[in-house]
Order: structure tokens, then C-alpha cells, then sequence
């Protein structure tokens, strides 16, 4: 199966007030399949966002390739590479960024506005309307009965899973998700969680996951480290291995 | 995604009022500004056209006297025309400008026309257009046809008695007459009219102001016209069109300033909504980072944002409508005023707010709100969504962070540099960039760049730390973005402000010292109700009786007269007034502000020589020793000029020669002496000039003005001030959208900040201290507004005097600062930005602690 995502030598540098330059990430590579969880855990500023950025296409590397369904992105310009990032990849925020105003049902709908689209892939591959997407995943993440509130007034975990309902409505191949707990407590970062492993399996997306919390981290099929701007093979505790 | 943004529009409303308010608001006093500006404008036209074309429709060619005095196509030239070979119809016509009609309780004033019906070389039911009343017997024994409104406006109708008289008469000179029928008339170009004969015998002369002449259908135009000038001597024949086109060039400066003034405030419109977009897309960035990141791109989500603000400026051109049309019904008396006092004798009647005008005005402002909003909005749609995601973070590389960090004062410094350039050397102006206008424009938007680079440079100011205004203050210098926008806005308003009055300071002042030096005699006598002051060039001018004459000669005290005739003649297609006065007078040393050698110019009027105002010999390019062909009443006639005077009673131009040369070069009719319109009476050493004036009163009764020196100058003052008041309102204008900004602004960020205000109050700040760091902000947007406005408005003068003024109107001025006017301005600047923080910075300091809550 070819990768959803290819990182080939990735290297991020960011510009210093004092003339240096910060490498942030350093010739990293990745590939992840359809399907497939990888997980990156780091300390706070150790590139983790940075890496889902640029794996969304979000921001660009200073030095590798970044390919997107087998797509160089590199080579495209901004609007192929925003529809190429709208139709492909699914994005879960760690500060949710949802649109105050707007109701919980019209934020997950955003995908499909910006799109242009009426019509999302099904769970059987037909397509099928996106205001009933919306809705069976409104009805997913336990929200069908807040869908006409204004996203203001949601909690905080209520807030991340109208975000991953709207990461997962245009049915994307990828999954990314930038440390997607890191604002809930215990037992909403735990049902958020369980949520975005099942979706993202049910809908054969591949996810990457970007988060310090070792626990969340060892859920994933692929675990890595991001250290010094380099990526490694995590060492798991043991509570995670046993779940 | 326009659906959803549009579906979402009201929310996004409730959320931020201020935010949607501010551009629709500033784009509707911008818009309001322009449509007023442009509605009196054309009421102004119409009413030229009212006296130049209402009867001309379907004309070819017109015929009017060489001279444009009233009578000047002799009664005979009308069987010539009418016989001459090609001609259809000759319409034999007489103006009566400002006819004044009345009834007991009431008067009007309205275009008046003789007109000939008994030929039937005129209908007037056919030349307005529409459906009348008319009664023909009252009508050829002397009565008038009314315009509609003016009957209504009267309460009178068909065979009601009036009164008439001719424009600018006294009560002696009015007749009881019959209203013969009443015509429609569109506003504007409403008209009166008299049967000819009478309206001869009403303006008391015979002949004819000029004759429309239609051509039969084939006929070759040229050759009646060239025909016409054979066999009519001292007489034009044009095109008809030439005079209306000719009248229009003749306002056109004055025109021409009132758009400059509307378009300053367009001008801090713009930057209103440049000022609000960014306040608007400063709040929204993260929602921008998402669009991005869910897949809009960013030329998209530009256009989106450009769309938005296309129908904020589509609402407030919408409410500028109103504002434009109440704010030209405020200003319609002084703009007649204006227009009567410079140009012409009616007044403007009416206006008409017509479509295209509504429309022109609407885009003019939606264009600016684009431009405003337009470099905000492909900024921001440019950064990487990663950069608007991530709060906090630097969105820019240091190099481009300095690039746009030093570009607006580099450019600011620039255009003000060119503006001072231009001001300081206007003669190499016209070939750097061709307008003293395009230099107030650069030096303008120059000025408005310049506040944030300003703030930036006193952010070392470290006073007042401990109090709660100075902590405010400092605020502000810390952070220009929050700052510079509204402060952008109110530096072109204040030195808008700066600019115009010092002009208009300038000009009056140097007025009042032409006035000082040029009004020599003690008193001066005019026929009464006469228009215009002792040099007016009104073509209704009306002469001095001889009984009036005979009495200021017989007068005790007076020492010596000096006797003035006026007519008007067309120069390079321009009205200019011929004036004869007795060049030899020796009590009159003092008559003329000469440019040059005085005494080589009053020698030379002596001589048969000629004395051109100012704005006449820039026009002309003239200069003492050039020689001028005047036009006179049998042939052109080559005159040396002997010398140029300062003139600001008329831009048009004038010129002086001896009276006698005058009554050569435009002999009077057979059998009747040389008019007089207006005698300048010299008194006897130590005579009471108030008891002249009282003894003179009496025995002229109503038949003459008599004016003492000192009253004529505050006439003369008056008349300055009532053309100068139009600016006044658009000075208001433009503070008002400027002051609204800075309170709309503060209202904005008031908003914004209610989490910082709330951890204030959290920490222990009391509300007065809340509401003294809001008043911070906004003295210093004051303080770097009157500063920056103040310098600009300072240039602005310069520009407006030494550049504009004498391009466009011929007038050199004497730089003179109001200081006084220019204190209270100041000070209204200062009211003004302090009453639009009152209701944002109480809102601040009803904030407390719990709004923490809200931004968690």
C-alpha cells in the first residue's frame, strides 16, 4: 500500500532576532499508511506541532520533500496545495479553533463549504449528502443534540470532538492531530481519545498524532520521539504496552 | 463558503458591533461628503443652464453683443437674422437675472425671460417640457408666467395680482402686474416669462440680450453663421453650447475645490476602513488560519474577506445617500451664496438628486473602502495558516517585518517631501507632477502614514509610570498597531482643518489689507439695489441717474468724484469687466494695489493704457509693456498694458482704462450720455464723513446706495465670509468621520481587550484606573494626530496658497496664520476625540473580573 503521507529529510530552521538560526527539525523522514497510527511525543517545543504542520502542508520545511497522497507538494502552488490539504487531510487542533459564531453543526460542516462540495465519501464508498455526514457524525461524537448551539458555548471537550467530527466529514486519507487532549481533563482527554482511534480506524485514515502524553502516545501502532529535532523509536512504560 | 459567511454575517455582528459599524459608518459620511458636493455642483450647473440654455433647446446658433451689457443686440438685428437666407426661426430673447417677484407678504426670486410669442418664434409650453396654464390677454398687456413651484411657494395663480422687479431692485422699482399662467419646469431650471416688450420697458432699456436662431432643415449652419457676421456688425454668433460650456469653465475652480474638500473626506474614510479592516482581521486571524488550514487558499479566502467589506461599503454608500442628500439641503443657501457672489445673479432654486449622481457617489465610496481594505486583506491573506493559527507567533522574517515596518514612513516621507518641494518652489511644479492638488493629495496620504513610525519614536517615553493615564499612554507607544489607524484618520482631518483656514485666514486677511489700500474714497454711491460691490461686473449693473449724479456733484463737502462705468466683454472665451474711471485724479492717488512700478502704471492709464488684474493677466499671460486687443464695438482695438493690479474682487478678470477711452471704444446709444454706475465721492479736508453720508441719503432717497468707505470694506468682509462658509461643513464632515473613528476604534479595542481589562480588574484596578489607561490611548492618538496634522496642515497652506491659489484662481495671497481660529480648532479636535472615547471608555470601566471567564 502506498503512503498517505512521505517526510524525506525534512529540515526546519527559523530565523533568530540575533541573526542565528534554531533548527527545529532536523532531516526527518516518515511514511505513514492508510490505516496506519504513528504517534510522535516530545517535550513542549521540541517540533511536534511543527512537523504536523508541515505534514499538512500548513507550513513549509526548509530543506526535504513533503509527498501527500503521492504528491509533492513542493511543486504546487497555494491553491493546489489548499485543496489537495482540504480534500486529503483532516486536522484536529489542540486549542480546537472553531468558529465562535458559528453553530457546532455549520463548524463541521466547514470542510465541505470551503470544498464546494455536497457530497462526502460514505462508509460504504458511496457518496452520500454532507449535511447527513455531518449529522452521523454529530450523532459519532455525542453531539447530535448541541448541533445548533454556537460553538462558544460548548465545554472544552465538547468543543475537541465537534473538531474531530469536522477532521473526519470529508472522509480524509489523513489524520493529523496536534496534541489533541492537551487542553481536556483525564476523562475527556480519555473519551476524545478512544474516539479518534475508533473514527480514524473505522474510516481506514491514517493518523498522526503529536503529543506529550506517553499514555496516548503508546495507543498508536508506530511510536516515535522526537528529540533534539531528530525522530526515534519510543521506549514505552509499561502501563501503556499492557493497554 | 460566501453562504455560510454571509448566513454567519449577523452573528458575527452581535459578536463585534463596533468592528461592522465603524467602515459602514465612515463609508457613509465619505459617501455622503462626495454626493453633496456633487448634487450642489450640478444644482449649480442647472441653475447656468437655467441662464444660458432653457431657451436654447433646438437652437443652432446664438447671437449676443460683443459687449455683455444688457440691450447689447440692437432691436434691429432681429428682421436681419429672420430675413437672412437659411434661417428657420430667430427668437428674439432678453435675460432678467434674479427677477424678483411678489406679494404682499412674500417674494421670489427666479430666472426671468422676455420672450416674443406674437411671432411665434417661442412657446414656452414646448420649451419646458410639460403642461401649463396660460392666459394670453394677461399675458401681452404685462403679466407673467410663473414657474409652478414659485406660484405655489406664493400662493398665487392665474390673473392673482404680484409685484415684479428687475434683479436687485428696490421697492421703488417694482410694478404691479398679473400672473398670466404658471409652466412645470423642472427644479433647477425653473424660469419666468414676460412678453418682450414689457420686459424691455421693466428693465427700463431697449434692445435685446441675444437672439436663438434655428437653421431650416438642410441648411448649412457655417455658412448662416458667416452670413450673420457679414450683414450684423458688432456682434458673436456660436454654436449653441459654446456659452453654457464657457460658463461652465468659469466655476469650474470653485467646483473643482469643493470636490477636493469632499474627497478629503472620502480620503479619511479610507483610512477608516483601513482602520477597522485591520482591527477586523486582527481579531479573526486564527479563524483565517483555519479557512487556510481546512483548504481555502489564500487568494480565496482575500477575495472572500474584499467581498465582506464590498458589501459593508454597498451598506454605508446606502446610508451615505440620506446624509448626502440632507447635508447638500443644508448647504444649498450657502452654496448659492457662493455662486451668486462670484458668478452669477440667481440664486440655486432647488435640487435634484439625480440617479447617476446617487450612483457615481456610491462607487467613488465603495472604491475607497476597497483601496482601504484592500492591502490589509492580501497581507493577511498571504501569510502561512500556520502563522495565523499559532497566536503570538512571529508572522513575518525579520527582513520583511522591517520592510513593512519602515515602508509606510519611507513613503509617508517621501510624498511630504515632494508636497514641501512643490510648496517651497511651485515654478518647477507644473512640469514634476502638474497639480498643486496631486501635491496636497501625496502630502496628505503621506501624513497619514507617518503615526505609527511616530509612536515607535516615543516609545521611550518613560513619564507618568504610576498613574493610570501614563501606564495608558505608554500602552499605546508600545504598541502602534493598536494606535496609528485611528490616529491615520484624524492627522489628514486635522490638518485638513490646519490647511483650509489658514487659506481662508490668509485670504481674508489679505483682502481686508486690499480693501485698506484700495478703497481711497470716503464715500461710495450705486444705484439702488444694485448688485455687487463697487466693482461688480454683474451684467445687470444698472446705471446712475443724472439726478443722482447732479446731486453727488452739488454736494458741500465733496471735493472730487470718481465716476466708474462697467460693462462686460469675453476674452479667450471669458467674461471680463471693462472699467473706466477718470485715470487723472489727483485726490485718487491710492485707487490701485499695482504689482511693479506704480507710478509707470498710472502714468500709463493716463496715456490711454490699460490696467489687467492679477488673475486676467495670468490667465492671459500679460505683463506691464504686452499689448491686448480689445474687443470693442465696431472693431478690435490693440492696447498697451500699462501695469497689473492685485484684484480679489473677481477671479473672471477685469481690467481699467481711462473713462473717456472707454466712452470711445463703446460709445453709448445716440442721444444719451455714457452710463455711470457708481461714483467714489472724496471729501473736503476735515469733513464729517457720517453727515455726508446722512445729507446724501436724503437727498437721493431710494434711488442710491451711499456707503461710507468703512461700511463698504465690512460689506465687502461680509461677503467673503458668507462665499467662504460652504468649506465649513465639509471641515465638520471630515472631523465628525474622523472623531467617530477614534471612538468607534477605542470601542473596538475595548472589546478586544476585556480579558486584559478583566485580569487588570482581577489585580486589584479600580474602574477609574481601567478608564484612565482608555483615556491614554486616546490622548495619545490626540497628541500624535494635532502634531503630525498640525505639521501637514502647515505645508498644506503653503500649498493651497503659493501653488493651488494662484493656478487656479490668479491670486497671490499673503501668508497669514489664524493663530486664534487655529487655537480653537485645535481645541475642537481635542473636545472632539474625547467625547468619541466617552461611551468606550466607560464600557471599560464597567468591565470587571468575571470577563476572565469569557475569553477561557
Amino acid at each position: 500500500m502506498s503512503p498517505v503521507l512521505e517526510l524525506d529529510r525534512v529540515v526546519r530552521r527559523y530565523p533568530q532576532a540575533d541573526g542565528s538560526e534554531l533548527t527545529v527539525l532536523d532531516s526527518v523522514s516518515l511514511g505513514i499508511g492508510r490505516g496506519e497510527t504513528v504517534s510522535v511525543a516530545g517535550r513542549s517545543g521540541s517540533g511536534k506541532s511543527t512537523l504536523l504542520h508541515i505534514a499538512a502542508g500548513i507550513e513549509v520545511p526548509s530543506e526535504g520533500t513533503v509527498r501527500l497522497g503521492g504528491r509533492a507538494l513542493a511543486g504546487l502552488s497555494d491553491p493546489e496545495r489548499s485543496r489537495l490539504r482540504g480534500r486529503f487531510v483532516g486536522l484536529v487542533f489542540q486549542f480546537f479553533h472553531l468558529v465562535p459564531y458559528l453553530t457546532v453543526r455549520e463548524n463541521v460542516l466547514l470542510p465541505a463549504r470551503i470544498a464546494g462540495v455536497r457530497e462526502a465519501p460514505g462508509g460504504d464508498g458511496d457518496p452520500m449528502e454532507v449535511d447527513a455526514a455531518a449529522d452521523r457524525l454529530l450523532a459519532a461524537v455525542g453531539l447530535e443534540g448541541r448541533a445548533r448551539e454556537p460553538a462558544r458555548r460548548l465545554s472544552g471537550g465538547e468543543m475537541q470532538r465537534t473538531a474531530i467530527a469536522r477532521a473526519l466529514l470529508l472522509r480524509p486519507a489523513l489524520l493529523l492531530a496536534d496534541e489533541p487532549t492537551g487542553n481536556l481533563d483525564a476523562r475527556g482527554a480519555g473519551a476524545v481519545a478512544d474516539l479518534l482511534f475508533r473514527l480514524a480506524q473505522d474510516r481506514g485514515a491514517g493518523l498522526l498524532l503529536a503529543t506529550h502524553d506517553l499514555e496516548l502516545a503508546a495507543r498508536a501502532d508506530t511510536r516515535l520521539r522526537l528529540r533534539g529535532g531528530r525522530l526515534f523509536a519510543a521506549e514505552l512504560p509499561p502501563s501503556s504496552t499492557a493497554r | 463558503m460566501i453562504r455560510l459567511l454571509l448566513r454567519a454575517a449577523p452573528a458575527r455582528f452581535r459578536a463585534a458591533p463596533a468592528l461592522g459599524l465603524l467602515p459602514v459608518l465612515a463609508i457613509a459620511l465619505g459617501a455622503g461628503a462626495v454626493l453633496s458636493v456633487q448634487l450642489l455642483n450640478r444644482a449649480a450647473l442647472e441653475t447656468l443652464d437655467a441662464s444660458l440654455d432653457v431657451l436654447s433647446a433646438g437652437a443652432d446658433l446664438v447671437v449676443t453683443g460683443l459687449v455683455e451689457e444688457a440691450g447689447s443686440v440692437p432691436d434691429e438685428a432681429w428682421p436681419v437674422v429672420l430675413a437672412t437666407r437659411g434661417v428657420r426661426r430667430a427668437a428674439p430673447v432678453i435675460r432678467l437675472a434674479g427677477l424678483r417677484v411678489g406679494t404682499l407678504d412674500k417674494e421670489a426670486s427666479v430666472p426671468g425671460w422676455g420672450v416674443d410669442m406674437v411671432s411665434g418664434s417661442f412657446d414656452f409650453a414646448g420649451s419646458e417640457g410639460g403642461e401649463g396654464t396660460f392666459a394670453p390677454e394677461a399675458f401681452f398687456s404685462g403679466g407673467i408666467v410663473l414657474p409652478e413651484r414659485v406660484a405655489d411657494r406664493l400662493g398665487v395663480g392665474p390673473l392673482d395680482p404680484v409685484w415684479i422687479g428687475p434683479g436687485g431692485a428696490g421697492p421703488a422699482d417694482r410694478r404691479p402686474t398679473l400672473v398670466a399662467g404658471t409652466v412645470p419646469g423642472e427644479d433647477g431650471r425653473a424660469s419666468a416669462f414676460l412678453d418682450l416688450a414689457h420686459a424691455q420697458a421693466l428693465r427700463g432699456r431697449p434692445g435685446l440680450d441675444r437672439i436663438e436662431v434655428s437653421a431650416a432643415e438642410g441648411s448649412d449652419v457655417e455658412a448662416i453663421r458667416r452670413a450673420l457676421s457679414a450683414r450684423i456688425p458688432g456682434v458673436r454668433i456660436e454654436q449653441s453650447g459654446t456659452l453654457r460650456a464657457e460658463g461652465a469653465e468659469l466655476f469650474s475652480a470653485f467646483r473643482l475645490n469643493l470636490l477636493a474638500l469632499s474627497a478629503v473626506s472620502l480620503l479619511v474614510a479610507a483610512f477608516l476602513v483601513y482602520a477597522s479592516v485591520r482591527a477586523a482581521l486582527a481579531a479573526r486571524r486564527q479563524e483565517i488560519g483555519l479557512y487556510r488550514a481546512l483548504g481555502a487558499s489564500g487568494r480565496r479566502v482575500g477575495a472572500l474577506l474584499l467581498g465582506e467589506v464590498f458589501l459593508m461599503a454597498l451598506a454605508g454608500a446606502a446610508l451615505g445617500i440620506p446624509v448626502g442628500a440632507l447635508a447638500a439641503g443644508a448647504s444649498l443657501d450657502r452654496v448659492s451664496a457662493t455662486i451668486s457672489n462670484l458668478y452669477l445673479l440667481e440664486r440655486i432654486e432647488g435640487l435634484t438628486i439625480a440617479p447617476q449622481v446617487v450612483l457615481l457617489a456610491g462607487l467613488v465610496a465603495v472604491a475607497a473602502a476597497l483601496a482601504g481594505a484592500a492591502p490589509q486583506v492580501f497581507q493577511e491573506a498571504s501569510r502561512a495558516p500556520v502563522t495565523l493559527l499559532t497566536p503570538g507567533r512571529a508572522s513575518l522574517s525579520p527582513a520583511r517585518r522591517r520592510f513593512w515596518r519602515l515602508w509606510p514612513p519611507a513613503a509617508g516621507t517621501a510624498l511630504i517631501g515632494t508636497a514641501v518641494w512643490a510648496a517651497l518652489d511651485p515654478a518647477s511644479w507644473p512640469a514634476i507632477v502638474g497639480s498643486g492638488f496631486g501635491a496636497a493629495g501625496a502630502l496628505l496620504i503621506g501624513a497619514a502614514l507617518l503615526p505609527d513610525a511616530a509612536i515607535r519614536l516615543a516609545a521611550g517615553f518613560r513619564a507618568g509610570q504610576n498613574s493610570a493615564v501614563g501606564r495608558g499612554i505608554l500602552a499605546a507607544l508600545r504598541e502602534p498597531g493598536s494606535t496609528g489607524p485611528p490616529a491615520a484618520a484624524l492627522v489628514v482631518a486635522v490638518a485638513m482643518l490646519v490647511g483650509v483656514s489658514s487659506l481662508i485666514g490668509s485670504f481674508r486677511a489679505t483682502l481686508d489689507d486690499w480693501l485698506g489700500e484700495t478703497l481711497a474714497a470716503d464715500i461710495y454711491v450705486s444705484r439702488a439695489g444694485g448688485a455687487g460691490g463697487a466693482r461688480s461686473i454683474a451684467s445687470e449693473r444698472r446705471a446712475l441717474s443724472a439726478e443722482v449724479l447732479a446731486a453727488t456733484a452739488a454736494d458741500p463737502d465733496v471735493r472730487d468724484r470718481d465716476l466708474l462705468r462697467a460693462l462686460r466683454i469675453r476674452l479667450d472665451g471669458r467674461p471680463v469687466a471693462v472699467l473706466g474711471v477718470d485715470a487723472v485724479l489727483p485726490a485718487a492717488g491710492d485707487r490701485f494695489s499695482i504689482l511693479g512700478d506704480p507710478e509707470a502704471a498710472l502714468a500709463g492709464l493716463g496715456k490711454g493704457e490699460l490696467l489687467v488684474s492679477e488673475p486676467l493677466a495670468r490667465r492671459l499671460g500679460l505683463e506691464a509693456g504686452a499689448a491686448l486687443s480689445l474687443p470693442a464695438a465696431t472693431t478690435d482695438r490693440p492696447l498697451r498694458v500699462a501695469g497689473v493690479y492685485r484684484d480679489y474682487g473677481n477671479e473672471q478678470g477685469a481690467l481699467f482704462l481711462d473713462r473717456t477711452l472707454m466712452n470711445a471704444l463703446y460709445p453709448p446709444e445716440p442721444g444719451t450720455p455714457a452710463p455711470v454706475h457708481g461714483a467714489a465721492l472724496y471729501l473736503r479736508e476735515g469733513a464729517d464723513r457720517g453727515a455726508a453720508v446722512t445729507r446724501l441719503e436724503r437727498a437721493l432717497g431710494l434711488s442710491a446706495n451711499v456707503v461710507d468707505n468703512a461700511a463698504l470694506r465690512s460689506r465687502a468682509l461680509d461677503v467673503f465670509d458668507q462665499t467662504m462658509a460652504v468649506t465649513g461643513l465639509l471641515r465638520v464632515f471630515a472631523l465628525v468621520i474622523a472623531a467617530l473613528g477614534v471612538g468607534l476604534f477605542l470601542w473596538t479595542l475595548v472589546r478586544e481587550r476585556a480579558a486584559e481589562v478583566a485580569l487588570h480588574r482581577a489585580l486589584g484596578a479600580n474602574r477609574r484606573q481601567v478608564a484612565g489607561g482608555f483615556l491614554g490611548r486616546t490622548l495619545v492618538i490626540i497628541g500624535i494626530s494635532l502634531l503630525i496634522g498640525g505639521g501637514a496642515g502647515a505645508v498644506l497652506t503653503l500649498l493651497l496658497v503659493q501653488v493651488v491659489n494662484p493656478a487656479w484662481f490668479g491670486w497671490t495671497l499673503t501668508l497669514h496664520w489664524p493663530l486664534g481660529v487655529l487655537a480653537a480648532q485645535g481645541a475642537a479636535v481635542v473636545l472632539a476625540g474625547l467625547l468619541a472615547a466617552v461611551l468606550p471608555v466607560r464600557l471599560a470601566s464597567r468591565l470587571d473580573a468575571t470577563a476572565l471567564r469569557q475569553e477561557i
